[in-house]
């Protein structure tokens, strides 16, 4: 309980403005992203407001129809649309910006490939976040292979927790960006299954349901899996602000 | 219970609420622009040119030969010769490009595949056009592949190769130019092969010539210093392009123009024929 209580000034001023600013619908763990919040208007298939955690609206039938027979147009708007945001789920999976270009490139030209098997009846994040899924796996099969490493796959890595520094001490007052910039490092500490359920679900916005599809999980799963994930992130959290240097990294 | 033994089996929602409010102040990771520019090029031109211009059917499915035009007699040894061939390909070291730069004053970068390399560093460029499938050329430059073929790329060219896995046979055969010139000139292993070099206007199939394919600012101009090529539009009938002649199309319209052979477009053409046949 008192872990529990040690973060609250520093999250509380964030959960206000969120709440402040009627945010707090879309990003409740209980209804988050939903239909309710999407556009299928295709003028407003790009989202307004690009910040992470905020709905990726429907595109609509017409365009996805359109993607689906490899239409130059329409391939050329889906670059628009799910270029940031392929590279920044691969970016945040592989934490290297190199390595990250180089998979989100195979990213791309296999949709520009295998574009036509996609069935327009489906939605497309699920789709693109596959390929994106699978390349990043490609990725760490071969630096595997390479280093010999024994790194944890996106499917079994719910096990593998970060140490937490036993060193406590008064939590200091943190302005939005240096907050932002510590999660940043504790995302990219989490286990692979882990970040993949927290960036496919916050930062893009996927359906618990749909997630649970690309990882051939049960949705109660997955949601287990975020809620793990965002409980990593408070303990990790917790330790950086605990450390003598006040969390500066 | 245990804070901890709850978040594992029992989402805390109140929690979870207050992470995700501090997350909305994590920034997405952006990609260099250049990069994005580069893969977008890739991308949406590659897309075109395979709406557009069937590269890969063309290349897997030539038109159908009259059937009394290759006596059944030579069946076989056709096919010996051509399974020799395939050895032959497989015999060669993977990492060993066929691709070659040939002399002449290069100079500027190539980009290849979003990787920007020096034209003075031949041997880098040559391993790394191996697995090309875009090439963009700050100055003009002139390659061989093996004793297929030479191009003349002129400065500015954006080409794209057709993917390995779309291929029919290991050479390069197909080509989309979006900017910029490519002249071909076929070498002694070409025989009997067919090569595509398209456009967003045409597509040029060249089956043993020489030939420059510029494309301007309002259509593509495709010239042929020797042999024949054909030219194939969408919708429109194919026409042949002579020795010594040219043909203009002209984008949006179905009319083309032809004619004796671009002279601006010629000394390029005579060049890099010279070149090769140095080197053949």
């Amino acid at each position: 309980v008192a872990r529990q209580r040690s973060l609250e000034p520093v999250l509380q001023p964030a959960l206000d403005r969120a709440r402040d600013a009627g945010r707090s619908r879309e990003i409740s763990s209980h209804s988050p992203f939903g239909p309710s919040n999407l556009s299928t208007d295709p003028r407003t298939e790009r989202p307004s407001d690009p910040r992470p955690g905020v709905a990726h609206p429907e595109l609509s039938p017409e365009f996805k129809r359109r993607f689906a027979t490899g239409d130059p147009e329409a391939l050329a708007r889906f670059y628009e649309l799910y270029f940031e945001r392929v590279y920044g789920y691969v970016r945040r999976m592989l934490s290297e910006d190199h390595t990250a270009e180089d998979v989100t490139q195979d990213v791309f030209m296999h949709v520009q490939r295998s574009v036509k098997s996609y069935d327009p009846e489906r939605e497309l994040d699920p789709w693109v976040f596959t390929i994106a899924t699978n390349k990043v796996r490609d990725h760490w099969r071969s630096r595997r292979h390479r280093d010999n490493l024994s790194e944890t796959s996106l499917d079994d890595a719910d096990t593998r927790f970060h140490p937490i520094a036993p060193r406590r001490g008064p939590l200091p007052a943190l302005e939005n960006a240096e907050l932002g910039r510590l999660l940043e490092h504790a995302i990219a500490e989490l286990p692979e299954s882990m970040r993949s359920a927290l960036v496919l679900r916050y930062f893009e916005g996927l359906s618990f349901e749909r997630i649970a599809q690309m990882f051939d999980r049960n949705e109660a799963a997955v949601r287990k899996r975020y809620s793990r994930a965002l409980d990593e992130l408070r303990r990790n959290l917790e330790s950086r602000l605990s450390e003598p240097e006040g969390g500066k990294l | 219970v245990t804070p901890r033994d709850r978040s594992a089996d029992e989402p805390d929602f109140e929690r979870d609420e207050a992470m995700e409010a501090a997350l909305s102040h994590v920034s997405r990771p952006l990609a260099r622009a250049e990069f994005r520019d580069a893969l977008r090029r890739r991308f949406v031109t590659a897309a075109r040119g395979a709406s557009t211009v069937p590269l890969v059917d063309m290349v897997e499915d030539p038109p159908a030969r009259d059937a009394g035009s290759r006596p059944a007699r030579w069946a076989w040894p056709v096919a010996i010769a051509a399974a020799a061939s395939v050895v032959a390909l497989l015999m060669i070291k993977p990492n060993e490009s066929r691709w070659k730069v040939m002399d002449g004053p290069w100079t500027g970068n190539v980009v290849v595949d979003t990787v920007s390399i020096p034209v003075s560093d031949r041997v880098r460029l040559e391993k790394s056009l191996a697995d090309a499938h875009e090439i963009e050329t700050s100055g003009r430059l002139e390659l061989n592949f093996g004793k297929w073929y030479a191009l003349d790329l002129a400065p500015g060219t954006h080409l794209t190769i057709t993917p390995m896995e779309q291929r029919s046979r290991p050479e390069p055969l197909g080509f989309y130019v979006a900017n910029g010139a490519l002249r071909v000139t076929t070498g002694p292993d070409f025989h009997g092969a067919e090569m595509i070099v398209a456009t967003q206007d045409l597509s040029a199939r060249i089956t043993g010539t020489n030939v420059g394919v510029d494309v301007l600012v309002d259509g593509t101009c495709v010239c042929c210093l020797h042999g024949e090529v054909k030219v194939v539009r969408p919708s429109q009938n194919a026409a042949t392009v002579s020795m010594n002649g040219t043909l203009r199309v002209v984008r949006g319209r179905s009319e083309a123009r032809d004619g004796e052979i671009n002279h601006a477009h010629e000394p390029a053409m005579k060049e890099l024929e010279e070149a090769a046949r140095r080197l053949w």
